[in-house]
């Protein structure tokens, strides 16, 4: 039996589409309501834009809108939450939807696969069924060949006789099989005659009888009492018998006597049965007695025993027949049902002869009609050619064709006579046994039919699809029957009009009756669902409680555990308090390595599979050992740093000091120099030597300075050499400090020579810039002190020389040179004019800028009286109190 | 109009704007009702907290009903900015002060008594409006 698609699944789903389509019609139904709100807001709120007090009228209106905007705010509220909701719904609807629809189409899938197997079977028993039915034809048919052929001969063949024999086994073995296969489809026909196999109603009643008989036991009133009741069924079923009897006379078959039915079923096993328990209860004691002297009572109870096992044997391969049974008349019956569509496929090939030949005879006499036609049309043609002509030897040759054409006429006429006549006599004659056979073939076409209907919904299973296929068959019935019955079209028409509407009606009741079932089941369905969701819910709430608890649990212990360490930790730095966080780092650095290297020769251990890990953990371990290594190294190298930083700033200082000593010396070398040279001017001789040696003396001073100027750049370096390799044996990426930093070093010293220095100063620094900051700058080297321009800058003082600009500057300070107006300078020369003029502008300006103060008691304010200062500068006025004017 | 008919008055019992209580209609006396009013609100105009109430309340109205049409949350903002000004409005602590107490006040001030029966509307408010002057 095929798997028929579940109904609630299909209800189901179209229950959850109907739903989604009325939330989205909701949700057109809450947009429409918002903008109409907005429409009344858009409207309230241009009232309230025009709003006056002046009246109470004014102030009423002014009331009723703010009321009118409370209620709209509220509904809008509303709305929005019913958006929400109804957006949520439809979410979960769908998700529903897509889930029902989905197990919809598995079920499907696998109800076709089901079907289609199946209809593979039928057609596989079908055609054994048909194939088994026609070889006993065929038997059947060479053995009354065979057997009338022994009448008429009075013998037959050494052959023919084993072929004959042959044939009656294979006969009643096809013919058994067919009867059993037809008996299970409740199909007797082939027992026609064959009574012994019909219910047996007597001997059923005489079994209820004698069933009674072991309650003559206890007396004989009991006895009558308990037979009492099966004696009108025993009376009953005789005169079947007798009526039976009858009926055989009137169609001239032989009868069988009433007494010796009687008979029969008084002695059958039923009946034996029944009078031996009887016996027993009257006699059982007497007979256990009787049985118990024959033999060994234990002999006796094995015997039972082994009896009831095999009973109880034979039970189970009688279950095991029976489920066979069962299965095989399963298939018995889908063949049947073949059988049946192709008996109703030879019903329809019948009538499809019928009109084949009824087209070709209709065909045919259209023909000789058409013949006919042209050949009085010829006829005409010659008669009309023989008007014309005049031809005397032609007029008397085209007479002769005229003759032989209407000839031809007449025979053709005959013979359309003839058919015309046959087909007369055929249509007279043969229609009312044609319309016989036609209704029987429609009768036998809707009987086939009917049957397969019939078998057809014995298949299905679903109680909705049932009612209606009744239903509906039911109504098709008798509207198939209408064509049979003897009245006019128009009543036929009514007829079945009614029976339409009834079966609308009908149709409507039956939904209604299963949809209100299926509420019912589908409201305790989800209420179940709910239920148990809710529950699942609970549950997992209290799995993901334990499971904090269990979280929570652990989290302590391992807060404890750190705890623990760490006190360990404390106590231990507490014992050794000398350990310095460098020595602690060490150690934490080694047993890190430590660690690294117990990982190491496990990964080593397992061989190729993990070689990756193994580089990997190989070069954390380089990382870690160079790091402590370094770790070592930096402590040196900042020791060394601190006393290379110490001794260079030392040095430094020293070297300054020294200069500065020197450049005294200088100065005073430079004004013995200046003496000796205005006394050499003036002709002493012994000033000209010293001026010589003076001279020298400037030049060893420079010297010296260059000397120690040399020292402090080369303590500088040192100081940056020993600063770079701290920082570069502080850094685990760096394999080779030493190299790295005399590296850096050659490079800097390098990049320094080729960089461009302004010692001795610039005006412009050129165009030849390589554009590092993509503006066209360029490295270079400045100085403590110097000055530098921007472009612009330089541009405003005119690119003037340093020099220029310097001396300039020192004279403008000094006050040689003096600004008498915005953008204009005197010259140097006549300096003197100048600064008086420069004078008498400071004092105009004095005497213009000059503030004026006013002071004076303001209000009394909190009981202190306040100060009111006024001061007027220029057009402005400035006061420290607000005055009122 | 004496106080003893206005106060009634306020209190909607507005057959009190009749001279004659039997005579006259509720309808004339609804129209009447207005009349006086409108002639209190032209001649002493609204209380400066009624008016600052009302305003608020009109602005709060505005601001839902932007709310409305536009549907931006933030507008809610400000509509509850605007309720707790118009609630400290109307919450202002202190001590009510009744007809009654004010009627003592005012004829302690004037040196005779003042009765809800022998003090004019326009007496009441003249001399409420002088008092306010004189603090």
């Amino acid at each position: 039996m095929a798997e028929s698609i579940k109904k609630s699944d299909i209800i189901e789903n179209d229950i959850l589409k109907s739903v989604i389509i009325e939330f989205e019609q909701a949700q057109v139904k809450i947009k429409a309501f918002n903008d109409e709100l907005r429409q009344t807001a858009r409207l309230s709120k241009d009232g309230l834009n025009n709003v006056k007090f002046n009246s109470v009228t004014d102030i009423n209106q002014a009331k009723i809108a703010i009321l009118e905007a409370n209620n709209a705010i509220k509904q809008k509220v509303l709305l929005e939450k019913g958006e929400i909701e109804v957006a949520t719904a439809l979410e979960q609807a769908k998700v529903k939807q897509a889930k029902a629809e989905n197990d919809l189409n598995q079920q499907k899938a696998r109800s076709e696969a089901i079907t289609n197997k199946l209809t593979r079977s039928e057609q596989m028993l079908q055609s054994a069924y048909s194939r088994v039915n026609g070889w006993l034809g065929k038997l059947r048919s060479e053995y009354r060949d065979l057997a009338i052929k022994k009448e008429l001969n009075g013998k037959l063949t050494d052959d023919e006789v084993r072929r004959m024999q042959n044939i009656e086994v294979r006969m009643t073995s096809y013919d058994s099989a067919l009867k059993k296969v037809d008996a299970s489809m409740g199909n007797h026909q082939r027992n026609v005659g064959n009574y012994a196999m019909a219910y047996n109603g007597l001997g059923n009643s005489v079994n209820q009888l004698t069933r009674e008989m072991p309650a003559f036991a206890n007396s004989v009133g009991t006895g009558f009492m308990a037979i009492s009741n099966n004696l009108p069924i025993f009376f009953d079923e005789i005169n079947k018998i007798k009526q039976a009897n009858k009926d055989l006379v009137s169609q001239g078959q032989p009868v069988k006597s009433v007494f010796s039915q009687i008979g029969g079923a008084i002695f059958s096993v039923g009946t034996a049965l029944s009078v031996g328990v009887t016996l027993l209860t009257i006699y059982g004691a007497k007979i256990v007695e009787f049985i118990s002297t024959l033999g060994d009572e234990e002999s006796a109870i094995k015997d039972s025993i082994e009896s009831l096992d095999q009973r109880n044997k034979k039970l189970e391969e009688s279950i095991q027949i029976q489920g066979m049974i069962t299965s095989y008349y399963q298939k018995v019956r889908d063949m049947q049902l073949k059988n049946y569509e192709l008996q109703l496929d030879d019903a329809n090939k019948e009538e499809k002869i019928y009109k084949f030949r009824l087209k070709t005879t209709i065909e045919y006499y259209d023909n000789i009609q058409k013949e006919l036609f042209l050949s009085e049309d010829k006829t005409a043609n010659l008669r009309r050619k023989f008007r014309a002509e005049k031809d005397n030897e032609k007029k008397e040759e085209i007479n002769k064709e005229i003759r032989d054409s209407e000839l031809e006429t007449a025979k053709l006429l005959m013979e359309y006579n003839t058919r015309n006549l046959a087909l007369s006599i055929i249509e007279r004659e043969g229609l009312r046994a044609r319309e016989k056979e036609l209704e029987d073939s429609l009768k036998k076409q809707l009987d086939l039919e009917r049957k397969i209907e019939d078998e057809r919904i014995k298949r299905i299973s679903d109680k909705l699809q049932l009612d209606l296929t009744n239903t509906r068959i039911e109504a098709n019935r008798r509207i198939e029957d209408l064509k049979l019955l003897d009245a006019d079209e128009k009543q036929k028409s009514r007829l079945k009009k009614e029976i339409e509407l009834t079966l609308s009606f009908d149709l409507k009741k039956i939904y209604e009756d299963y949809y209100k079932d299926l509420e019912v089941k589908a409201k305790s369905f989800y209420e179940k669902e709910i239920n148990e969701i809710i529950k699942q819910q609970k549950a997992k709430e209290k799995a993901l409680e334990d499971e904090k608890n269990k979280q929570k649990k652990w989290n302590d212990e391992i807060i404890q555990e750190l705890d623990l360490h760490y006190k360990k930790i404390n106590t231990e730095a507490t014992n050794n308090e000398n350990i310095t966080n460098e020595e602690l780092d060490k150690i934490r650095i080694e047993n890190e390595i430590k660690q690294k290297e117990d990982e190491l020769s496990f990964f080593k251990s397992r061989g190729e599979e993990y070689k990756s890990e193994v580089i990997k953990l190989e070069e954390e371990i380089a990382i870690l050992k160079r790091t402590s290594r370094k770790k070592n190294e930096v402590s040196i190298t900042k020791t060394i740093n601190d006393v290379v930083k110490f001794g260079a700033d030392y040095f430094i200082e020293q070297s300054n000091r020294k200069i500065a000593q020197i450049d005294k010396e200088q100065q005073q070398h430079e004004k013995a120099y200046s003496l000796y040279s205005d006394l050499a001017k003036n002709g002493n001789i012994q000033a000209k030597e010293s001026l010589a040696l003076e001279n020298q003396q400037i030049v060893e001073a420079n010297k010296k300075k260059q000397a120690e100027l040399k020292k402090q750049a080369m303590w500088k370096l040192i100081e940056g050499g020993v600063s770079a390799y701290a920082k570069n044996a502080g850094d685990p990426n760096v394999k080779n400090p030493v190299m790295k930093t005399f590296t850096d070093i050659t490079l800097l010293t390098q990049l320094l020579k080729t960089l461009p220095s302004f010692e001795v100063g610039t005006e412009n620094t050129g165009t030849n810039g390589n554009g590092i900051d993509g503006r066209g700058g360029f490295h270079a080297i400045l100085h403590p002190n110097e000055r530098v321009l921007t472009k612009e800058q330089n541009q405003l003082i005119g690119n003037v020389s340093n020099e220029d600009l310097a001396l300039t500057m020192n004279k403008l300070n000094s006050g040689e040179l003096v600004k008498l107006k915005e953008g204009a300078t005197s010259s140097v020369g006549n300096w003197q004019n100048m600064a008086l003029i420069s004078e008498i502008q400071d004092l105009k300006n004095i005497i213009k800028n000059k503030p004026d103060f006013k002071i004076e008691a303001g209000e009394i304010i909190q009981g202190a009286m306040s100060i009111v200062e006024t001061k007027t500068t220029k057009n402005s006025i400035y006061s420290n109190r607000y005055i009122v004017k | 109009m004496f106080l003893n008919a206005w106060v009634k008055c306020n209190n909607d019992e507005i057959k009190y704007t009749r001279r004659t209580l039997t005579d006259g209609t509720e309808q004339e006396d609804v129209k009447q009702w207005e009349v006086l009013q409108n002639q209190y609100l032209e001649r002493f105009g609204l209380p400066e907290d009624y008016q600052k109430f009302l305003m608020l309340s009109v602005s709060k109205a505005k601001a839902q009903l932007d709310y409305v049409i536009s549907g931006k949350r933030f507008e809610l903002n400000k509509i509850t900015a605007l309720e707790m000004k118009i609630n400290s409005l109307t919450n202002k602590s202190g001590e009510e002060i009744t007809i009654q107490k004010m009627l003592n006040h005012l004829s302690k001030m004037q040196g005779y008594t003042l009765t809800l029966y022998n003090t004019t509307v326009s007496q009441y408010f003249e001399l409420i409006d002088t008092l306010q002057k004189q603090k």
